[in-house]
């Protein structure tokens, strides 16, 4: 018997292993993927990003999809569609695949619904904490995990700097979870141009896996199952006694008891296992008497706007292809707006994948592909003359109806559970705002005399940003968490990934998953003495 | 059936005749196909990439499927197509270009002609990093030492 089990491992689950292991407790980590270690990585473009190496296989493990086509809900397969919401499920997550923009919330993100009211077909609510409840734990992240603005930057932040300083714009500069200096057992960040999808071979990027769960392993007191699908979670007398899980190395099923349970398998999945934890004690799904497991799925609303610099602008070309350093500035000057929530623009370089960067020179202007020697003459052009800057845009992604996860009745997986089914709608506002983003990211490249300035605000969600499905609050009958995000009708049930979110922010989710999971591993540390 | 043995089956009719009285298989129209679409596809490897990389379970089913399909229709729009000349060639795919298919099949080509140029040599293609050289790319390190991100540890 474990004190504690989690499901998962990664930003949401690491700092309660951390903390808990190292105050004593027995902790066990189940983890639906395998272990990798930094010296495992490699910047291999095929496995890393063009196969399913570190997400399952679609043929086995998928979803099914709604999207409003035609005037009507639509349901088709991840699998036949190509493309799906599972994010680095190995051990430590998606955190080992992240960049690292690392911005905090803001007070106001917790207040949204007080702030700026309803939004017709908007499902805002306030936190049930404050951004003052919280402001420990950021600083906990930061110290423990390893935030920092000290990483080299490019020549290109002067220009952008100057650029946004002549439009009366105050840009900042972007902390990274990336280590500068060697602390411990992992190494100062390298440079390698091949940051974020990829794993880091020096330990500096401040994945889970990386910062918490390996110190937490010298403890003693933690063990990590890889290569354990947790089909379901059994309960009793309302209170989780034992999760039952696939291990796919003896191909047995398994079953594991512990005192408390913690769920922080990224939100969709964590909706799905409730959901599929149904029994007579929780007929509509564990920690489901609210009917709210899955509803108010969040993603992350926005896209990007792209410039090219070609050496004509005001900095070489030489410069330019200098490799590796981070651009670093992001604007926040419309994180809010006046009358409505704006977000947040962040710059950074488009990634040196060649394959990627190749494949996008095989269209001309008129939607005809290119190949022979205009093709190699068009690579050549993307590859040596100019370089591409990316404005990534991010807002929030407004919870609505139509945006939320179920259990599909009649697709299973290879273990035999129920796959998620994921309606993506998005509220029409997200555009509206991702456009005036886009507006002023547009006005942005051309101070910086950015050429061929292009780019898209999505409808479509963003599969790596997820949040939201099992809210917190403090009315049991409109939330699944209470603050602490333990379930209000389960004893000893937490869920600590980023599905607590009733409102997601403009800013990407880990940090805050981070220094939320912190926080409720001090409100367990005490709720276990 | 399972994965792999499917795209083993796939795969095995990769290497069947198009015809029963032909000698064309479905290799053929593919190295046609891509020789024209990259110059020099010898000096990368392509075809060494394409066998690999279509043979290995992590290849996209319905990718391999969709190109097999496509070698027959350009055979259709053509039976004397492996004799035709460059100019020929050149009309045949642009033509096939302008139905939805033949564009997706050429993009996809296109794609996975680009991957053996460009990935890492382990995988059979980019020879001698030629690929590499010939857009002065530099390859991101560590680079894999096994394929397919099988662990070392």
């Amino acid at each position: 018997m474990y004190d504690i089990c989690i499901i998962g491992s990664g930003a949401g689950a690491s700092p309660i292993a951390y903390e808990l292991s190292k105050a004593g407790a027995k902790v066990l980590i189940l983890e639906r993927g395998d272990f990798y270690q930094k010296e495992d990585f490699s910047k291999d473009e095929i496995a890393y990003t063009k196969r399913s190496i570190v997400t399952p296989n679609l043929d086995e493990e998928y979803h099914m999809i709604e999207e409003y086509i035609d005037n009507k809900w639509q349901k088709y397969s991840s699998k036949d569609a190509n493309w799906d919401f599972y994010n680095g499920n190995i051990v430590g997550g998606s955190s080992n695949f992240m960049s690292g923009f690392f911005h905090r919330l803001q007070p106001d993100d917790f207040r949204l619904y007080s702030k700026y009211g309803a939004i017709k077909n908007a499902n805002i609510s306030d936190w049930a904490i404050s951004y003052d409840e919280l402001l420990p734990y950021y600083n906990k992240v930061d110290k423990i995990v390893g935030v920092t603005t000290n990483t080299k930057e490019h020549p290109i932040s002067k220009l952008f700097d100057q650029c946004a300083k002549e439009l009366n714009l105050n840009p900042i500069t972007t902390p990274r979870a990336i280590l500068s200096k060697n602390i411990g057992e992992r190494k100062a960040c390298y440079y390698s141009n091949y940051c974020g999808s990829y794993g880091c071979s020096s330990g500096a990027k401040g994945s889970g896996r990386e910062a918490l769960l390996n110190p937490a392993l010298t403890s003693g007191n933690l063990t990590i199952i890889a290569n354990a699908f947790v089909k379901k979670l059994e309960s009793k007398n309302k209170k989780v006694v034992s999760a039952l899980y696939f291990d796919k190395k003896s191909k047995r099923d398994r079953r594991v008891k512990a005192k408390i349970f913690v769920l922080a398998a990224q939100a969709i999945e964590s909706c799905r296992l409730l959901l599929n934890s149904k029994n007579s004690e929780y007929p509509n799904g564990l920690a489901n008497s609210s009917n709210q497991v899955g509803k108010n799925l969040l993603f992350s609303a926005g896209g990007i706007i792209s410039g090219e610099f070609d050496g004509t602008q005001n900095i070489s070309l030489n410069k330019l292809k200098i490799e590796g350093l981070f651009v670093n500035r992001a604007i926040k000057d419309w994180y809010f707006l006046k009358k409505q929530k704006g977000g947040l623009i962040e710059a950074l370089f488009e990634h040196a994948n060649p394959i990627r960067k190749a494949a996008s020179q095989k269209w001309d202007d008129n939607n005809k592909l290119v190949w022979g020697d205009k093709l190699y003459k068009k690579i050549d052009y993307k590859f040596n003359k100019s370089k591409q800057l990316d404005f990534e845009i991010f807002n929030d992604w407004l919870p609505n109806d139509n945006c939320f996860v179920s259990v599909d009745t009649k697709y299973k997986d290879i273990y035999g559970v129920n796959v998620a089914k994921i309606r993506i709608g998005s509220h029409p506002q997200n555009e509206v705002i991702g456009d005036i983003l886009a507006q002023k990211s547009i006005k942005l490249l051309q101070q910086m005399g950015a050429k061929n300035i292009s780019g898209s605000i999505s409808p479509y969600p963003p599969q790596n940003l997820q949040a939201g499905g099992c809210r917190f609050g403090d009315d049991p009958k409109k939330s699944v968490l209470d603050k602490n995000c333990k379930a209000h009708d389960v004893k000893n049930l937490f869920v600590t990934d980023g599905s607590f979110m009733p409102t997601g922010g403009s800013v990407p989710y880990t940090y805050t998953i981070y220094a939320n999971s912190f926080r409720v591993a001090d409100y367990i540390k005490k709720y276990i003495k | 059936m399972k994965r792999r043995n499917f795209l083993l089956l796939l795969f095995y009719i990769l290497n069947t005749k198009l015809y029963p009285n032909s000698n064309i298989t479905h290799w053929d129209i593919l190295e046609k196909t891509l020789s024209h679409l990259f110059p020099n596809i010898e000096e990368f490897n392509m075809m060494n990439f394409i066998k690999l990389a279509t043979n290995n379970h992590y290849f996209n089913k319905n990718d391999l499927k969709f190109i097999i399909n496509g070698t027959k229709i350009v055979l259709k729009k053509n039976a004397n197509y492996m004799d035709l000349e460059k100019d020929k060639v050149e009309y045949l795919l642009r033509d096939f270009e302008l139905s939805s298919f033949g564009q997706r099949w050429l993009s996809l080509l296109i794609y996975y002609g680009l991957e053996s140029m460009l990935s890492d040599p382990i995988y059979g293609g980019n020879k001698n990093s030629n690929g590499w050289k010939q857009f002065s790319h530099n390859a991101g390190v560590p680079r894999p030492i096994t394929q397919y991100g099988l662990k070392y540890v």
